[in-house]
This record gives structure tokens, sequence and C-alpha cells, in this order.
């Protein structure tokens, strides 16, 4: 009788566990296809979009990494679809082990297509559950030549954009994650800004901003671009120029943060932001007066950062974008601020408070 | 250190357990009362309150935790006789009623979370079937097995939400959706406190049962202690919430907290790069362990030997089983707790408050009456 009762046991647990383990999901990788990165390009025909899929390539072991040439390493499928879904089950049709989504690593697509696009391109893959949003959505003048573009540095299945953009290596802390886009999408008063991927000779450029302004994304200026870091405290180092008494030098590894107040008033919206950064003299300041010099230095910076930020301000009220996401802090504040009102009843103040950290050691 | 300090707790509960057989500590008190109230906290709340009350919906939390706080301070101690005792049953046993409702619709939700987040081409019966039948093989192993695992499991669950909720601290970027808006207008807000009343129906019961297992009376501190450690975990899930997403993205997602934790990323490791795996198990235990502990409770409710205890249990895993499998949806179960549970689970609340003041009217005049009349 006890024998029996814990052979029933037995049976019972181990039925448990099969099922406890979601055996349904569970696919060995030789039988997957994990998608690395999607690129979406405009297409000739009406409602039509090219997607490119890359893939990893499984058979690349870590014993024939040395054997294997660097174009073999990723492969990639290339179909015609209406959207990401209709694209998905093509590229099915082609590939003979089940497609993954759960490692995309770049969603990138083209600046040429239209907002609505990007739109519903990250409302299916929020709402389809099978993507996984912590991937990076970028924008490019050419989506396929970016997804399949491999650095030289990079080893199968690292995708270099994507290391690039997670690394925290690169000056400005860049938008872009996958769940954030789509938050800022159905989110008012924030326009969603990606970076904007320039492919050259086999390695990528990160310089530039995309804003998903409608009708069509609008690309803002390298200049501008670094005053939007300043504003947002998204920069993590830079390095200005300066000429003192003709000696040109260098201030560098600059860094600090951004402090936005806004004050409604009546009709027009008020704000305020106190930036305090600091940096290091690469090199010395030599002279009778080196604390005076010191400070014409700081005030020469302070004034390369404010034509910056001025440059983000004048581009934000030309192109008519938000991607500071200033206009979302006024609803938060204000329930009754309308986010539609653009910036015609903004007045923008900036204080910018730069010190030297310290000067550079002459060894 | 932590699997020492687990090993502790642990062994702190095998004692107590073993050397004061009925008595539980009262840090037992603590634990039983987050696994009761944690389960039903983890789904359906963030997004329907703040779909009402929008960015001041921390202040209907702050009203729901009062309001809990208050009742549990009004339950007598010690437990009272009489016709009172009667009327203490009687609500224990509708609680323990609504409570159960509550569990099978949370049982869907997770169910359904589930399979939309991480098991998309695994049949729901088979997240479900073997969920319930673990935790009815549990309950039945031992009658003091639900309390061991509540206080194993709930000090690690609650280790483990720190841990999601300190790595998920880098997403929280938008501070300014964390405090009221400008316009704080009352009936949303009431609206949202409504929304959390099903959260507050296994509180009352759940402090006065476990209060006849413990060694000795817990005093108003412990009691409002296990009170507050649930609402503290579902208030900080709902800043890592809010301060990720804003009040607008949150409306757009049935799982917001799911959604907002699955988001965290640990790029710099090289062994953990996702962390929606500890959320599976984090909500598959919290949902599990509340399921264990209400079956215990209704035990403690009314005594019945072992075999009337394996048919009850039988019976109850079964509806919850079937009531999880029949609701097709999470939209059908986020409806029927919204417009059926919830008002009843208010409607109790607002009787138990009165039933508590009643009492302690009561008790107090005949604590006069009993007094010496030089005394008065």
């Amino acid at each position: 009788m006890r024998k029996k009762r814990g052979k029933l046991r037995a049976i019972g647990l181990c039925l448990l566990a099969l099922s406890l383990s979601g055996c349904w999901d569970q696919h060995p990788v030789e039988m997957r296809a994990a998608v690395a990165a999607i690129g979406i390009d405009p297409a000739p025909g009406v409602g039509q979009a090219n997607y490119t899929f890359t893939f990893p390539n499984v058979t690349t072991t870590a014993a024939s990494l040395a054997t294997t040439p660097q174009s073999q390493e990723f492969y990639a499928i290339h179909v015609t679809a209406p959207n990401l879904l209709s694209a998905l089950l093509s590229a099915q049709r082609r590939e003979s082990r089940t497609l993954y989504l759960g490692q995309v690593r770049i969603v990138c697509l083209s600046s040429a297509l239209p907002t609505r696009i990007w739109r519903s391109t990250l409302m299916t893959m929020a709402d389809s559950g099978r993507f996984v949003l912590t991937t990076w959505i970028v924008g490019a003048p050419n989506a396929a030549a970016v997804v399949s573009l491999i650095p030289p540095v990079e080893v199968v299945p690292e995708v270099g954009l994507y290391n690039a953009l997670t690394c925290r290596c690169q000056g400005i802390r860049w938008p872009g994650r996958g769940w954030r886009v789509w938050s800022e999408i159905v989110t008012p008063g924030i326009t969603p800004s990606v970076v904007w991927v320039h492919p050259h000779q086999g390695q990528f450029t990160l310089t530039r901003l995309l804003v998903l302004r409608s009708p069509y994304p609008v690309s803002w200026s390298p200049e501008a671009t670094i005053g939007w870091s300043y504003l947002t405290g998204r920069l993590l180092r830079d390095n200005i120029s300066v000429t003192l008494d003709h000696t040109p030098l260098v201030v560098g590894l600059i860094r600090g943060r951004s402090h936005l107040a806004i004050h409604h008033r009546q009709s027009t919206i008020a704000a305020s932001v106190h930036l305090d950064y600091s940096g290091v003299i690469l090199g010395n300041v030599s002279g009778s007066d080196a604390i005076g010099l010191d400070r014409q230095v700081e005030r020469q910076v302070a004034n390369r950062i404010q034509s910056y930020v001025q440059a983000a301000w004048l581009e934000a009220q030309r192109t008519d974008t938000d991607p500071m996401g200033w206009h979302r802090s006024a609803i938060w504040s204000d329930a009754a601020w309308a986010s539609d009102r653009g910036w015609s009843h903004w007045s923008l103040t900036c204080w910018v408070h730069f010190t030297l950290r310290e000067e550079g050691v002459l060894r | 250190m932590v699997f020492n300090l687990l090993g502790s707790f642990y062994a702190q509960g095998r004692r107590s357990l073993a050397l004061k057989s009925p008595g539980l500590t009262r840090t037992a008190l603590l634990w039983i009362t987050t696994a009761s109230v944690l389960g039903s906290g983890l789904f359906v709340w963030p997004l329907h309150v703040v779909l009402v009350a929008g960015q001041n919906a921390d202040i209907a939390l702050v009203l729901a935790l009062v309001w809990t706080v208050v009742l549990t301070l009004l339950i007598p101690s010690p437990q009272p006789s009489g016709i009172w005792h009667s009327a203490t049953r009687i609500l224990d046993g509708v609680a323990l009623i609504v409570t159960g409702a509550i569990d099978a619709v949370m049982l869907n939700q997770l169910a359904a979370m589930l399979q939309t987040f991480f098991y998309f081409d695994t049949p729901r019966a088979a997240l479900i079937l073997p969920l319930t039948a673990i935790v009815g093989l549990a309950v039945n192993r031992a009658p003091q097995t639900a309390w061991r695992m509540a206080m194993l499991w709930v000090p690690i669950l609650i280790f483990g939400t720190a841990f999601i909720l300190l790595l998920a601290v880098v997403n929280v970027t938008h501070l300014r959706p964390l405090a009221p808006n400008d316009q704080i207008l009352l009936m949303p807000i009431f609206q949202g406190v409504g929304i959390l009343a099903y959260i507050g129906v296994p509180i009352g019961t759940t402090i006065r049962l476990v209060a006849r297992k413990l060694a000795s009376e817990p005093t108003p501190a412990w009691r409002v202690t296990a009170i507050v450690i649930p609402w503290v975990m579902l208030a900080m899930l709902y800043a890592a919430v809010m301060g990720s997403l804003g009040p607008q993205a949150l409306t757009h997602l049935r799982w917001p907290v799911v959604f907002a934790l699955d988001h965290v990323t640990l790029d710099s490791t090289f062994f953990l790069s996702r962390i929606g795996i500890v959320v599976v198990f984090s909500w598959t235990l919290g949902v599990a362990l509340s399921l264990m502990v209400h079956i215990r409770l209704g035990f403690t409710w009314r005594p019945m030997g072992r075999l009337t205890r394996l048919a009850v249990t039988t019976l109850v895993v079964g509806i919850w089983a079937i009531a999880a499998l029949v609701m097709s949806s999470p939209q059908t179960s986020t409806r029927l707790l919204l417009h059926i549970i919830d008002p009843t689970a208010r409607f109790y609340l607002i009787a138990e408050l009165c039933a508590m003041l009643a009492l302690r009217g009561f008790s107090a005049v005949q604590h006069r009456a009993h007094l010496p009349a030089a005394n008065r």
C-alpha cells in the first residue's frame, strides 16, 4: 500500500514537473532562428515596405569562428509586406526554423518612412507580446544597410550597434529603448526621438537625433542634438575647445546635470532650466593670474553651452517638436494644460553654471 | 549571507511550530498577512485606479491604507465571546468566500499574464492545473505546512521583489507623476479607494484568525506592521510603474507592473540579461502562497478532520481551477472583479468597520458596567 502510494506520488511529481516547465514553449536553439535585427525601408508599392531580418548563423561555432568569413556570421532574409506581422509570416515561409523574437537587438526604420508606420510598428511590437521591448529602435537613411552592417570587431551573435548604444561609452546617452519609445508614443506632450545612425564604409556614426514628428520624422542638427543632451541631462561627456590669449585649450570630461522648472502663468508657460556642468582643462593654464584665467575659460565654455542650448531651442521651434518632453511635464504639473499648443506660449530662461574641476597635470 | 538569513527565518518558523505548537510567533503574523494580501494585490489595481484617479492614485492608495489600519486597530483583543463571537464568525465566513472569488480571478489573471509575456504556446490549463494541484497537496500535507510555507517563502518573495525594484530604479525617470496633480478632485480618488477594496477584504479576517494561532496576542504595533508591509510593497511597485511609464502610458497596458519590471535590463552582466524570469517566479509564488494561506484560514475558521479537510480542499481547488479556466479572457475576469466582486468587497469592508466599531463601543460599555460603583 505504502509502496503504491510512493509510486503514485513519484508519477504525480513527474507530471507536475513536466507541465510546470512550460514544455510547449521550450525549443532547442538549433530549431530556432533568433532574429537579431530588423530593418524597415520604404517600398515602391502603396502601403508596402521592405523588411530585412538578420539572423546570427548558428552553424558558426566557437571552434569554427576563426575560419568563418565575416560575411557569413549573419544572414538576412528580405521580404516586402504591408506590415510587420505579414512580414514575419513571409519571412517564416523562407526559413526552415521557427522565428524567435526574444533576442531582437536592433529595429532600424528608415527616416524616409512616414511617422505613422513608425507608430504602427511600435504598437504591433508592444501588443503582440512576442517581441522583447528592451530592443533599440534607431533611424537611418537606409535601414537595410544598418542591419546588415557588421563592424570588424564584433563576433557573432553580438550586434555592434546594440553594444554601442548599451555600453554607456558614447558621449550622449541616446534615447530609443523600445518600451520607452512606445511609452512616448502613447503619452501626449513629448515627441518621441531615437538616434539617427549614419552607416559609412562599414562603420556607423551616431551624431544626430531623429525626432518622430508627423507626418515624417525630422533629424536635428548635430549642434542642436548636443544642446538637447545638455538640456535633458543625457550628456555623459563632452569636449569644448576655447582660446585663451590666442592659445587653444580643450576643456574635456564635461558632465553635470540639468534641472527644469515650469511655471504656469495664465496662458503662457515660463520654463527655466538650470544647467550645472563641470569639466577639466586638458593642459595647464600658466601665467601670473591663473585663477582669473580659469574664470575666463569657464565663461567661454558656459557661452558655448548657451549656444548649443540656443541651437536646440531654435530647432525645437523650427521643427515644432519637443523631444525634451517639456509639454509632458507641463501636463503632469497642470492637468488643464493642453498638449497641442506648440511653442508659441513658451518662454525659456537658461542659466548655465560651469566650473572647472581641475587642471590637467603636466607629467 | 542571504541564505543564512533565510535559513534563520525557516529555523525560527520550525522552532516556533515544534516547541510551542500550536502557537506561532508574532513574526509569523507579518509573513502570513503579507502572503494573504499580496496575492490579490498583484493584478488589476494599478491600471484601474489610475484610470479613474490619474496621477492622484497615490492619494487613493494612502486612504486605503488608513482605512485598513483603522480597521486593524479596531479588531478586539482578546477575542470576543457570545453574540459578538458569532457576528465575527459570520464576517470571517463572508470574507473567506469573497476572498475565494478574488483568488479565482487572480488565478485567471496570472495564467493569462504568463501566456502573454512568457509562455505563448503553453495551454492555460497546463499553467492553472499544476499550480492548483500543488496548492491543494501542500495545504493537506500537515496542518502547519501552509504557515511554514508562508514563513519561508514570503521573506524570499520580499527580497526578490526588493531586488527587482532596486534594479528598476534606473528606469524611474519621471518623478513628477509620483506627486499628486494640482487638481485634486475627491470623487475620482474615492472611486480609486473603492477599487482597492478587493485588496482589503482578507486583511481583517487574516489577522483575526491567525491571532488565534499565535502563542501570544499580537499588540496593535504588530498588527499595524503586518498591514503596512504588503501595502508598502504595493506602493513601491506602483512607484516603479508610475515613475518609469507615467500616468498616460500606464493606462494603455493590462499588466503595467509586469510590463515595467519585464524591461529592467542588466546589460552589463554576462549570465543574467533579462530578469523577467524573477518576475514569473515571484508572481506565481505570490499567488500560490495566497491561495494556500486562504485555504488554511478556512480550516482555522472551522476546524475539521483530516478527511473533511481533504474533501474541502479538493472542492475549493477544483472550483478555482474550473472558474479560472471558464473565465475565457483576462478582460472577463477583470470585469467580474470590478463589477461584482469589488462592490461586494466595499459593502463588506463598511459592514466590517461598523461591526468592529459597535463591538468596541459595546465592550467599553460592558467594561464600565463591571467597574465598582466607587470607581465610576
